[in-house]
């Protein structure tokens, strides 16, 4: 993720933002000379506890908030300039959607603000609607849906205009974990493709998985800045993984090691929870679906509303009674799931054209893009990212080795099966 | 005008969902035709058709002027606060397209509606005829003087002079020392200005009164006939309750001339009314004389009356016009009420929150509905306080648009009298020309310069 261009993506100078109350005297001093700098094409994490001023700064780069002093750039400009709001799409911290619209009206109504012709725009909302895993609701109204449900519609309308900056506000708040890593793998895709995103979060585990250079703000200021690889490594520390090892063979590991090292833990590792969920999940789904496979959808599309259709027993029955109507546009093949929920390195090839219909390609012919709406039920598979990936997870488990050591260590929880 | 579209698209969306709309929709489409069936009016056909349009038509207008206030106030304000606004104003769009677009769309929706209830009214208003078994005479008269668009030209009174002979007498009375003294020479003066309005109005026994016409062009139709609309009251009261009066009316400049050549028709005739009764009659429009001008003349005989009579009335109608096209400019001018409280409301709502912002609207919306009363009512006040009012009130009252008196609908629909387009441009102008455009300005003003996203701590 190098500088493509001179300029920043989102630049801040000296920014301030002070809180009058009433009677104007200052009251909450909400930024305070933040210089952010975001680069083109990175994924930055904008971290920071509850009221350390994230959304304060956002809501300045959109001139939502006026700065009390300092500037903000977005794009090389302010946003209020149509030319570059154009290329912006923003997700808020809450989904502030009119409730009384329908997905597809929602979706519409900004698709129409944004210029795109009817055609284009039925389009997206297609792809988009499939890609966020409502395509059997479109036609509901915002106000019936769940709030995970309208974070993707919101995640959906922030995507509408294919923007070249992206700013999200806590995308995953109020998502399940299943949609959680849907969005991840959306964000690292996205960032791939050479977009920007201002990923604001408080769930660190969000950021550690998608972004590429992380900032940590606290009472308004920057308290610390940098690639995450280099935040968090543990530069003092060595992590060896290895299949299982007989108690004879490990001995003679630690005896080697301890020349070298003056300690050495042995144990097994630890599944994230996510992926144990993910696993479970789509374990149980697999069983209860005896359609599995008969048709064909895209990965991101099958993924989710495999999801809503059959959660578990409880979650189901929590969600017939917030949505009577919900319902899957068509059942979904169960395989790529499975694919997905196995290994970091999981290639998603569904999504790869549904976001290639997103691009500014279908902009220009309507045609094709109508042509891949069905995507082949095997596509060839893109080139994964496993190196950086696999770094991460990689990164995670040591940090998690490392710090959480009193932590039980029965390998049985883990249940085996990631490995297997 | 794609942004301004699609915001004003989302509006009427958005209105249409509102519970108020539902009620008032469901009350006009429930009231209006109930209406048509039990309001009777005075008994005949013509007090029917009079009673329900006026009130079908005010009813209309004062409920759909309520809706676009809630309507107006609610759009913006509710999208501030919700922070609906917070993703809008994020995309290419700019502030003053949201406020276009927000007062297009309550505008649209609120005309809408008005279109399809006066049509309704309409409707209905033609309907009741048919729907009655009236007698030829009430259809005749009803056709006459309801399914009419006519003009009125008022009796004249020649205020200057009688202004002079109040003061004269007043003068008189007081270099005499006449004046009463529990009384101040305002009181007077007043007192004297009645005697000689009257005085001017009645016709003593034996006594010919005149009335002149003028301006009056009628449009060139061989059958066109005006009518005198008169009204009258007899002291003391005649038995039966009936005048006998012996009329002519034509352009009387005639039986001066030298050569005594008649160009238009004088008619005589005599006929007997209740007082206190509004009546008409009908005479050939040739009557009036080239330059517009003609003259009606009452003879009070001293053979069959022994009262003196005192015209509260007297007015000359003629025809320039259809029902419809006089209806659908009174709904031009309800058009125009209901553009400027939709601008008024989306103006407010810019900074002022919902029930605040209702709450001007509703204020201005009640004090223009009395407003022209007031403004005479003011006039008409004594020294000192009257300039307490000249300086507060008054002034409020001269900013905001009027909405009763020539303002109201029904006074046109009842009487059958035409809206002059004169009336209904300069209330166009007025009240959206610059009442509505400066509202639109300093909404859009304030608009660009706020904080969406305002915290207050």
């Amino acid at each position: 993720m190098g500088i493509s261009e001179s300029q920043y993506a989102i630049e801040t100078i000296k920014l301030n933002k002070i809180f009058p109350d009433w009677w104007g005297r200052a009251r909450v001093k909400a930024v305070i000379d933040l210089d952010l700098k975001v680069y083109p094409n990175e994924i930055y994490g904008f971290l920071g506890p509850n009221g350390s001023g994230k959304t304060t700064t956002i809501k300045m780069l959109l001139n939502l908030l006026h700065p009390t002093r300092g500037h903000a750039f977005v794009l090389g400009g302010q946003s209020t300039d149509p030319a570059i709001s154009r290329r912006i799409g923003y997700l808020p911290e809450e989904s502030y959607l009119y409730r009384y619209l329908t997905a597809r009206e929602t979706l519409d109504f900004y698709g129409r603000i944004f210029g795109l012709p009817s055609a284009v725009r039925k389009d997206r909302i297609d792809t988009l609607l499939e890609m966020v895993g409502l395509a059997g609701m479109g036609n509901r109204r915002v106000g019936t849906y769940s709030k995970g449900m309208m974070r993707r519609i919101g995640l959906a309308q922030a995507l509408i205009n294919d923007p070249d900056l992206l700013i999200l506000d806590e995308p995953t708040s109020g998502l399940d974990p299943m949609g959680t890593r849907q969005i991840k793998d959306l964000l690292v895709e996205l960032g791939q493709r050479g977009k920007t995103i201002l990923l604001c979060s408080h769930l660190l585990a969000d950021v550690e998985d998608v972004c590429d250079r992380i900032g940590i703000l606290y009472g308004g200021q920057m308290q610390v800045e940098g690639p995450v690889r280099q935040l968090l490594q543990h530069r003092d520390e060595t992590q060896i993984l290895a299949g299982s090892l007989q108690p004879r063979t490990l001995e003679k590991i630690e005896a080697i090691i301890r020349e070298d090292s003056s300690w050495v833990e042995v144990s097994s590792p630890m599944d994230k929870l996510e992926t144990y969920f993910v696993n479970i999940v789509s374990r149980a789904r697999q069983s209860k679906a005896p359609t599995s496979g008969a048709e064909a959808g895209t990965g991101v599309k099958g993924f989710l509303a495999g999801q809503v259709r059959e959660k578990a027993p409880e979650k189901e029955v929590l969600d017939r009674l917030v949505s009577a109507s919900m319902r899957p546009p068509s059942p979904e093949p169960d395989t790529r799931t499975e694919k997905a929920s196995n290994a970091a390195e999981k290639a998603r090839p569904g999504k790869k054209e549904l976001l290639d219909k997103l691009s500014k390609t279908s902009l220009e012919s309507a045609e094709s893009v109508s042509e891949t709406t069905k995507p082949s039920p095997a596509p060839s598979p893109e080139p994964p990212r496993p190196v950086r990936k696999d770094l991460l997870e990689e990164l995670i488990d040591r940090g998690r080795k490392s710090d959480g050591r009193t932590e039980p260590t029965d390998s049985s929880d883990a249940e085996g099966n990631t490995h297997a | 005008m794609r942004n301004i579209w699609a915001v004003a698209n989302n509006t009427i969306a958005q209105a249409v969902r509102m519970k108020i709309s539902a009620v008032v929709i469901l009350l006009l489409l429930i009231l209006l035709p109930m209406m048509s069936v039990i309001m009777i009016g005075d008994g005949t056909l013509m007090g029917k058709l009079q009673s329900f349009s006026s009130y079908g038509i005010s009813l209309v207008s004062f409920l759909l002027s309520l809706l676009t206030i809630a309507v107006a106030c609610y759009s913006l304000s509710t999208d501030l606060r919700r922070r609906t606004l917070d993703l809008v104003i994020t995309k290419p769009i700019l502030r003053y397209q949201i406020v276009l677009g927000k007062f297009l769309g309550v505008s649209l929706l609120n005309l809408l509606l008005l279109a399809a209830f006066a049509g309704i009214v309409y409707g209905l208003t033609l309907a009741i005829p048919s729907l009655t078994n009236a007698e030829p005479v009430e259809r005749a008269r009803a056709q006459a003087e309801f399914f009419t668009a006519r003009k009125t030209v008022p009796m004249k009174m020649d205020t200057e002079s009688m202004n002079q002979r109040v003061q004269q007498r007043l003068e008189k009375l007081e270099k005499e020392g006449q004046l009463p003294e529990n009384m101040t020479r305002l009181q007077a003066r007043s007192v004297l200005m009645e005697q000689e309005q009257t005085a001017a109005k009645s016709v003593e026994l034996a006594a010919v009164r005149e009335w002149d016409f003028q301006k009056v062009h009628i449009p060139p139709d061989p059958n066109a006939v005006l009518f005198i609309r008169y009204k009258f009251e007899a002291v003391p009261e005649p038995p039966n309750s009936e005048v006998f009066g012996q009329w002519r009316i034509g352009d009387f400049r005639q039986f001066q001339t030298a050569d005594r050549r008649f160009m238009t028709p004088i008619y005589g005739f005599e006929r007997s009314d209740s007082v206190r009764d509004v009546h008409e009659f009908t005479v050939p429009a040739t009557v009036v004389a080239e330059d517009g001008s003609v003259t009606v003349s009452f003879y009070n005989s001293p053979e069959m009356n022994f009262s003196t009579i005192i015209f509260s009335q007297m007015e000359l109608l003629y025809k320039v016009g259809s029902f419809g096209m006089n209806f659908s400019r009174v709904v031009l001018l309800v058009a125009i009420r209901l553009v400027f409280l939709a601008a008024m409301g989306v103006s407010l709502s810019t900074w002022l929150s919902f029930p605040v912002a209702v709450l001007c609207n509703i204020s201005v919306f009640f004090a223009g509905l009395v407003n022209t009363f007031f403004m005479d009512a003011i006039d008409g006040i004594g020294a000192f306080m009257g300039l307490i009012y000249q300086f507060t009130i008054k002034w409020f009252l001269y900013i905001i648009p009027r909405f009763d008196g020539p303002y109201s609908p029904a006074g046109y629909i009842v009487s059958g009298e035409v809206l002059p387009w004169l009336f209904l441009g300069k209330a166009f102008l007025i009240t959206i020309g610059i009442q509505m455009t400066l509202l639109i300005v300093v909404g859009i003003y304030i608009f660009r310069r706020r904080e969406i996203a305002k915290v207050t701590v």
